[in-house]
């Protein structure tokens, strides 16, 4: 029950840098997700309000103090990791009871506490066996019951789902949901899967290069994504980038790239950030259809493959010649394609993205829904 | 302010592992190294035991050894025995950790007994060895006299063989431990390369070849030189088993430093050759920590090159806990 | 993987040559050790001799006494054993705990001069131990320590604390840091994590450095020798090699099968003791060079 907040938060390493001037602000109770590819330094984020890493420079801030001097056993925070880490040679119970036990509380009141995170977590039948004994799932509730237990200011998670398979996956992260709902507490949750990221968050934090690149709800990053970095990471699969310049011909506007070119009519709201020079059309698979929507994909596109998920089909599609990149679509399953058809591909004015030539986003500036 | 509550947090706990560290290294350090200076400082004396006198004579000692001849043997036995030990004991080891690493019933009871040398002491190995070299009744003359090639209380152990014997000895003592070195590392191969090898229809031996080997070589390199520094610096057996005889034929250095001390009292020229023992033994241990750290250098780059994810994934360990 | 049986042939007498490389000389000895010594200086090790039997382990270990033996001090074998374990056991057990916190340190930590602390400790492993016997002989005589037990488990620690401290090293950066940083975040510090959480993961390794320290201290002979050789103190190591055809005491070949029987008998509590922690061996990382990682 505490808000956290990182002020110009540095960690360097002897050649590199982890983790470059952080500022983050978590309200109490949120649920932030920071997300992120391998070694972005979400982990070491998370290590550094833990306590059990020190940063080179900067603030951590517990409602207003400042924590970074304070060793991790006395700052009273709860981490679930992501390799589980239980102590192996302990039984569930003894698991659950032993920052309780650090904390000196009584014998009765650890073993309600025990008893009552073990039924919240529906472990209460795995007490008395050792971490070995326990399937994945079963281990990481164990995890979860040892970090509910305490009453912490804040629950810090360091991928605490990615050693599960895909099934385990989904129902631990609506149990990972009802626990914040449940305690009511702040959670800081890290993850490279942005599905837990856009399901979970209150708010996401995307980094990436030790830099935070965009902070906002899960509607905010996904549809105002503030950076051609971000657009890619978000979404699956991820947004189609073209590189290509304005031309304008017969006084009509159209963005040229490479092999593709998209006329836009005067009224477009797009076609109104018209500038000169290189810049980056985005166009996630979800708006792209084979069926006219207003705005067509000129050019000579050619199916490439064909990836059939049932409920959808993702196709790949090679436009021109010297273009190496796929656009991905997203088309109903009904429809049967095969490699090489000739296919014309269209979207709409409110599915274009457009960054500028360092990539951030000029286009759209507003939240569609 | 800031920064120095921030340097505190990262000190404290590269300051509590100095600190534990430090007392441990200085406890050492004052047993160890101290009697080490003394040495120098008596090596520099000549003491007379019957007069008590002490008389300060520079490098006359080293002088002394250095050229003399029994000293200079000495020393090229014990890089002889060394060497010997070394170059058997390594593909013997290597040999041992195959078999045991092979799928046979029985597997863990050997692996559990091949230990069995290496727990025996080396008075205990001089004796079990003597039960068979024995020119009177050990088991070799016992077998050979009754197949007719030699003729009863034969020699075993004479000039020419006193220290092959020992080494031989010795070679069994320490074996085990390079074997399961071997093994621990054998355990470390995947067995999808040898699938992968059988599958591209590779013979067992070019799969020991291509797959094993390459796999082994760091393990190759550290059995290799822990049998050197330990054959370079063993007493016990050659002590127990031949005295440094017969004569002076397997009188190493080690051997020869004793008899000076406790045979002649010469303790400044015993300490002097123990300097000189020191000096060779510096060398044999500094390539050794060379030989890791080039190692270590070449897995850094390794990880540099594997990227941060490797980093993030298995951090050294002092940058885990706190730089 | 299925073998061929040409495979198989080679695997088995593999196998045989280790057997025999590895028990021969051990059934030697204790074969030696069951038999009448008169039986075995006339008519050599290869025969099944009548009279065998626990003769000779009876003798050495002061139960009862065989005529005509020579050389060599019965008596002090078996006081031996005592004085060997009184030196081995405090050196096991205080040198295991020097070298899980040196191990502890150097395994988890990074801290100034930490190569060069690693070096110094390690040289002292490396050098051979003659090389410091005069001046350990001459001060240990200064202060009246030759001849007692203190004398040698000190100088048995210095011998074991390096080595040990680097293979525990191995073993404690081996272990998953995250238990122990959830163990901080659960509200330990470092020493409590150390001791609730970390010691007891490490305990396969610790055993294993406990059982190296033992046999260590139980199965040396040049210090034991020197500080202690002929003394009520004397360790097993001297008091057996008295009885080597080797040594101007000994008395020749004829006190050949109770040293063989002592020999054997010495090699059990080491031997039980290596035997329980075999497949820890295996477990500690001493091949491993990355163990100097984390400088």
């Amino acid at each position: 029950m505490t808000a956290v907040a990182l002020r110009q938060l540095c960690r360097r390493y002897r050649e590199t840098t982890a983790i470059d001037s952080l500022d983050l602000e978590v309200a109490d109770k949120e649920f932030v997700v920071l997300l992120g590819p391998s070694g972005c330094g979400k982990t070491t984020t998370l290590n550094l309000i833990a306590g059990v890493d020190a940063p080179t420079s900067g603030q951590i801030l517990f409602d207003g103090r400042a924590i970074e001097h304070v060793p991790p056993e006395k700052r009273n925070v709860a981490m679930v990791f992501q390799n589980i880490a239980l102590y192996p040679y302990k039984t569930v119970y003894e698991n659950i009871a032993f920052p309780l036990r650090m904390a000196r509380v009584g014998r009765t009141e650890i073993d309600e506490r025990v008893r009552a995170a073990a039924k919240l977590l529906r472990i209460g039948e795995l007490l008395n066996r050792r971490p070995h004994e326990l399937s994945g799932g079963q281990r990481q509730r164990v995890a979860l019951g040892r970090a509910a237990v305490r009453d912490p200011l804040v629950f810090l998670f360091d991928e605490p789902l990615s050693a599960l398979d895909a099934k385990l996956r989904g129902e631990m992260r609506v149990e990972i949901k009802k626990l914040h709902e449940r305690l009511d507490s702040t959670f800081i949750y890290v993850t490279h899967d942005q599905v837990e990221a856009l399901t979970l968050a209150d708010r996401i934090a995307v980094m990436d290069g030790g830099k935070l690149r965009q902070y906002g709800t899960p509607d905010e990053v996904y549809q105002l994504p503030a950076n051609t970095g971000v657009a890619r990471f978000i979404g699956s699969p991820s947004m189609n980038l073209i590189a290509g310049r304005w031309v304008e011909s017969a006084g009509s506007l159209a963005f040229q790239g490479s092999g593709i070119t998209i006329p836009f009519e005067a009224g477009m709201s797009p076609a109104a950030q018209a500038r000169p020079g290189m810049l980056t059309l985005g166009i996630r698979p979800e708006g792209l259809s084979i069926e006219p929507r207003g705005l067509p994909l000129h050019g000579m596109g050619r199916v490439y493959a064909v990836e059939p998920l049932g409920s959808d089909q993702f196709l790949h599609v090679t436009y021109g010649g010297e273009s190496a990149e796929l656009i991905k679509v997203r088309a109903r399953p009904d429809t049967r394609f095969r490699v090489g058809d000739a296919i014309s591909l269209n979207t709409s004015p409110a599915d274009i993205y457009l960054f500028d030539s360092t990539g951030d986003r000029i286009f759209p500036n507003d939240l569609r829904w | 302010m800031v920064s120095r509550s921030l340097k505190s947090l990262a000190q404290s706990d590269s300051r509590f592992a100095l600190r534990i560290v430090a007392s441990l290294v200085l406890f050492n350090a004052v047993i160890f190294i101290l009697p080490l200076i003394y040495a120098a400082w008596i090596s520099f004396h000549d003491r007379d035991v019957i007069l008590r006198t002490q008389e300060f004579i520079g490098f006359n000692h080293y002088r002394q050894i250095l050229t003399s001849s029994e000293a200079i043997a000495a020393m090229l036995l014990s890089l002889k025995f060394t060497a010997v030990v070394a170059c058997a004991s390594l593909p013997l080891g290597l040999g041992i950790a195959l078999v045991l690493n092979e799928d046979f019933p029985g597997r863990r009871f050997l692996r559990a007994a091949i230990l069995l040398p290496w727990a025996i002491s080396e008075v205990v190995t001089a004796t079990a060895w003597i039960f068979i070299n024995n020119p009177t009744f050990g088991a070799l003359t016992g077998v050979m006299h009754s197949l007719g090639l030699v003729k009863a209380n034969h020699a075993w152990v004479n000039e020419t063989t006193a220290l092959y014997w020992v080494a031989i000895a010795f070679v069994w003592h320490i074996t085990p431990l390079g074997a399961f070195f071997f093994l621990a590392a054998l355990q470390t191969v995947p067995d999808s390369l040898y699938q992968a090898a059988r599958i591209d229809r590779a013979s067992a031996f070019k799969r020991f070849i291509h797959v094993t080997l390459p796999h082994l070589r760091p393990t190759v390199t550290v059995v290799l030189v822990a049998v050197t520094v330990e054959a370079f610096r063993s007493f016990d057996l050659l002590f127990a088993m031949t005295r440094g005889g017969p004569g002076t034929a397997s009188q190493t250095f080690p051997m020869l430093i004793f008899r000076y001390t406790f045979e002649f009292s010469r303790y400044g020229l015993a300490a002097a050759a123990s300097y000189i023992l020191v000096a060779v033994g510096m060398i044999i241990t500094t390539l050794y920590f060379f030989a890791l750290m080039r190692r270590q250098r070449l897995a850094r780059i390794a990880d540099a090159a594997a990227g941060e994810e490797a980093r993030s994934r298995m951090p050294t360990p002092g940058e885990a806990m706190l730089s | 993987m299925r073998k061929t049986a040409g495979e198989y042939a080679v695997l088995w007498v593999s196998i045989a040559l280790v057997i025999a490389w590895t028990f021969i000389p051990i059934l030697a000895l204790v074969w030696a050790s069951l038999m009448p010594f008169n039986a075995l200086v006339n008519g050599g090790l290869l025969q099944w001799p009548s009279g065998m039997g626990f003769a000779n382990y009876e003798a050495i270990m002061g139960i009862a006494t065989i005529n005509d033996v020579f050389g060599g001090q019965p008596e002090a074998v078996a006081s031996g054993f005592l004085n060997s374990a009184i030196v081995a056991i405090p050196v096991a057990v205080i040198g295991t705990a020097m070298a899980i916190i040196g191990g502890y340190g150097f395994g988890r930590y990074r801290f100034p001069f930490k190569n060069t602390l690693l070096f110094a400790l390690l040289s002292v492993r490396l050098l051979p131990p003659i090389a410091v016997l005069i001046p350990y002989f001459v001060i240990l005589s200064a202060l009246h320590l030759v001849g007692t037990y203190l004398g040698l488990i000190v100088t048995y620690l210095t011998a074991v604390v390096p080595l040990l401290t680097w293979v525990l090293m191995g073993y404690f950066a081996s272990l998953p840091i995250e238990i122990e940083r959830a163990a901080r975040i659960d509200g330990c510090g470092r020493l409590r994590a150390l001791w609730h959480i970390t010691i007891p993961m490490a305990l396969p390794g610790i055993a294993a450095a406990f059982v190296i320290a033992f046999l260590t201290a139980w199965n040396e002979l040049l210090f034991a020798v020197v500080l202690t050789g002929g003394t009520a103190k004397q360790t097993l190591s001297p008091a057996l090699l008295a009885f080597s055809p080797t040594m101007p005491s000994g008395g020749a070949n004829f006190g050949m099968t109770l040293f063989a029987a002592g020999s054997v008998l010495s090699t059990i509590p080491p031997l039980i003791l290596a035997l329980l922690v075999q497949r820890y061996i295996t477990r500690l990382n001493v091949a491993d060079p990355m163990t100097l990682e984390g400088n």
